[in-house]
């Protein structure tokens, strides 16, 4: 379903801090607001999102209404061995996203 | 009917149509109270002090519907010096709770950027949970050109 953009670095050194960067289109509508007609139209919002590197989740987010639509998150890693990040995203309505990169750490 | 009576009723009829209009407003908006219960609920009676927290969204913010916000604190990020958690909050959006972070040593470092909602002007606060239980925050008075509401 929904786009995703995420940026992390092709390779770092070992222990290098890394920023990863991650993007998901979503309407994020907060269950607050009225269509046209005046109908409130139903909250549909990312509520998760983890990042796991070598098999460990290193961050995760909740996100409320609060959060602006195509939810974007920023934050970092510590670079310890050459290894597999997996972004995941769900929301209210049990759609799980998950996008994977290697990081190449030398 | 005497012409007054009737014109008593009408009167007393757009004043009940108001309240009745206004209501839904009021019911979606977050008061102090609700902020404080939310704060209260999170992080029990432990004491938030000020420091080691900073947060960063720009005084004036241009698109309420879309607010860049930062967060860092202040912390070596080592195994025994940590933040465990980061709890965004805002005052006078319908939920005052806005998003929280989990993190960890692996980090490297205590920041983190998103993009918030904000229905009006109005007190943003960032808490940090370290990893000793200690509880430190920041706090901003941000203005809103174009609010995230009524739309």
């Amino acid at each position: 379903m929904a786009r995703t953009f995420i940026r992390i670095p092709a390779e770092a050194k070992p222990g290098e801090i890394v920023e990863v960067k991650a993007m998901i289109e979503h309407p994020q509508h907060s269950g607050f607001r009225l269509d046209h007609v005046g109908k409130p139209i139903p909250r549909h919002i990312v509520t998760t999102f983890t990042c796991s590197y070598a098999g460990k989740e290193v961050f995760r987010a909740d996100f409320h209404p609060s959060v602006a639509t195509n939810p974007y998150v920023a934050f970092f890693v510590r670079a310890t061995a050459a290894a597999e990040f997996e972004l995941t995203w769900i929301d209210d309505r049990g759609t799980v996203v998950k996008e994977r990169t290697t990081l190449n750490v030398a | 009917m005497t012409p007054q009576s009737s014109r008593r009723r009408l009167l007393q009829a757009t004043a009940s149509a108001a309240a009745i209009t206004l209501l839904p407003i009021r019911t979606v908006q977050a008061t102090p109270e609700l902020l404080a219960a939310a704060l209260r609920e999170t992080f029990g009676d432990t004491e938030i002090r000020r420091g080691r927290v900073k947060l960063d969204i720009a005084l004036i913010a241009e698109d309420g519907t879309i607010v860049p916000t930062t967060i860092t604190v202040d912390s070596p990020m080592t195994e025994t010096d940590h933040v465990k958690e980061i709890h965004l909050f805002a005052e006078r959006n319908p939920l005052p709770r806005v998003a929280a972070f989990h993190l960890g040593p692996h980090n490297g470092r205590a920041q983190v950027s998103t993009r918030i909602r904000l229905a009006e002007a109005q007190r943003v606060i960032a808490v940090a949970r370290m990893n000793d239980g200690t509880l430190w925050s920041d706090e901003m008075q941000v203005e809103v050109s174009l609010t995230a509401c009524g739309g």
